[in-house]
């Protein structure tokens, strides 16, 4: 069972600040126009194949950061990071749409990027369709979508992508209620399948969701 | 490790086709006369730039009807103008993608350049229809000049990669490459013939790959004279563009979404 899932490994991780381009500063700005933000130092977690951790902190803390870097999105400058598997992160619902594009074809691009296979794109269509509640409005382009329409095509599409490690970060606060309630439904069935699930929110969540909790704090430095 | 490659390889292309497919479609969404547009535009140049440079400035074009001699030039220099013009922004304008979702960046000025091949395509065949119009003889082997986009993919896509990564950390060289358009517009004979150029300037040409497909296709459309080399020569100094963007992206991929 402890099969290993994410393993993190002494990382650091720093931030390019960018210094304010004023005439007066311009000189030195030239020379060096970044400064640096120290987000993790020396951090490592070891996450199971098949774990749910809720990650909480405040603003500022890290917390989106960290899921990042688990993502691949953005890279540690020290230590290293191994996953195992196929990782759907849901950094923020809808990220990537075109809404001059239809729901259908934002599907195809986005379960693209997720790593899905043409044959296996066609085949989840209909599923990730009728899992949104969109069937009428399927064809029409996502400019006209509502914002809860967008988000719920968004999660229908990680529901389906098949992951195996989801990454996600406070969407919870969005969506209607009867979404909401099928999401984490959904979220449990994940769980069920020996799914890793790592999670960061502010708010409370029910302690028999989630098996471990990490806090992050904040640790501002800048150099 | 050799099997994780090809699922990578896999993965490329078909991000690369959806990110194509996916610009050719929503260029011409919201507008009216849609993808007419893509007929119109190369239509439209022409026809100023005939009445400008062949009827009032009368550059004398040894012979030639003026609009078709400047279409020849125009699509390889459109093909190139536009995808740069668009990949140059092809990280700042997909941000979102970049800093929220984990694919292979590099995709972006790609997908941006290859989505202008169906309007190099329209070029071609309105220059071949126009040239019939000007009593030349064009068969179907004149199909064969859409060879010139190989050597055009590569350096628009080296330009492409380079100006969409400097201009995504500082939007300063996105300005530099609208510069640069100018200058390469009129250091290349594309509004004139070259024999106009003096010659201790020709050496130019040789290294200007727009400049020798433009001289390739000119001889064989105007001087049935097929000169393969000028073709093949296009080749070294498009490739070394285009590795220098690649071995540029590699290199600076990882900070992408930090610097953006």
């Amino acid at each position: 069972m402890s099969q290993p899932a994410i393993v993190i490994n002494n990382i650091t991780k720093k931030y390019y600040l960018e210094k304010p381009r004023t005439l007066k500063k311009w000189f030195h700005t030239i020379i060096s126009p970044f400064e640096k933000f120290t987000v993790f130092k020396n951090f490592s977690l070891s996450v199971n194949k098949g774990e749910f951790i809720l990650i909480t902190g405040s603003n500022g803390s890290g917390k989106t950061t960290l899921l990042k870097l688990i993502a691949g999105i953005t890279f540690p400058d020290e230590g290293s990071i191994k996953t195992y598997g196929r990782i759907v992160p849901l950094i923020e619902l809808g990220a990537g749409f075109n809404y001059e594009l239809t729901g259908e074809e934002n599907i195809v691009t986005n379960a693209t990027i997720l790593g899905i296979q043409k044959s296996k794109i066609k085949e989840i269509i209909p599923k990730i369709v009728s899992f949104s509640g969109l069937k009428d409005f399927i064809d029409v382009p996502l400019k006209r979508y509502s914002t809860g329409m967008v988000t719920r095509l968004a999660f229908s599409i990680a529901v389906y992508s098949n992951p195996n490690i989801l990454l996600i970060d406070e969407i919870f606060a969005v969506g209607d209620h009867e979404f909401r309630k099928k999401s984490i439904k959904r979220i449990l069935d994940f769980k069920k399948k020996s799914i890793t699930i790592v999670l960061t929110s502010n708010f409370r969540i029910a302690k028999y969701i989630f098996d471990r909790e990490i806090k992050l704090i904040n640790s501002f430095q800048t150099s | 490790m050799s099997l994780m490659n090809i699922n990578y390889l896999r993965h490329y292309f078909q991000l690369l086709e959806v990110f194509t497919l996916r610009e050719i479609k929503s260029r011409y969404k919201a507008s009216l006369l849609g993808p007419l547009w893509i007929v119109l535009y190369p239509l439209f140049t022409a026809v100023i730039l005939n009445f400008i440079f062949g009827k009032f400035i009368r550059i004398k074009t040894e012979g030639i009807p003026y609009f078709v001699f400047v279409l020849s030039g125009l699509i390889i220099w459109n093909f190139f103008q536009q995808g740069v013009d668009l990949a140059k922004n092809s990280l700042v304008w997909n941000r979102e993608l970049i800093t929220k979702t984990a694919f292979s960046t590099s995709v972006l000025p790609f997908s941006y350049v290859l989505s202008k091949i169906p309007d190099f395509l329209v070029y071609l065949i309105l220059l071949l229809v126009s040239y019939n119009f000007n009593n030349y003889r064009a068969n179907f082997s004149y199909f064969s000049i859409v060879i010139i986009i190989l050597p055009l993919i590569l350096l628009t896509s080296g330009v492409a990669l380079i100006s969409s990564l400097t201009n995504a950390v500082f939007r300063d060289f996105g300005k530099i490459v609208d510069f640069a358009f100018m200058i390469i517009f009129y250091a290349t004979p594309i509004i004139y013939p070259e024999s106009l150029i003096p010659a201790k300037f020709k050496f130019m040409l040789y290294l200007n790959p727009l400049a020798l497909l433009i001289a390739f296709i000119r001889n064989l459309l105007f001087r049935s004279d097929f000169r393969l080399h000028l073709y093949l020569l296009s080749f070294p100094m498009s490739l070394f563009i285009f590795l220098l963007g690649i071995i540029l992206f590699k290199n600076f991929n990882k900070k992408v979404a930090d610097l953006i």
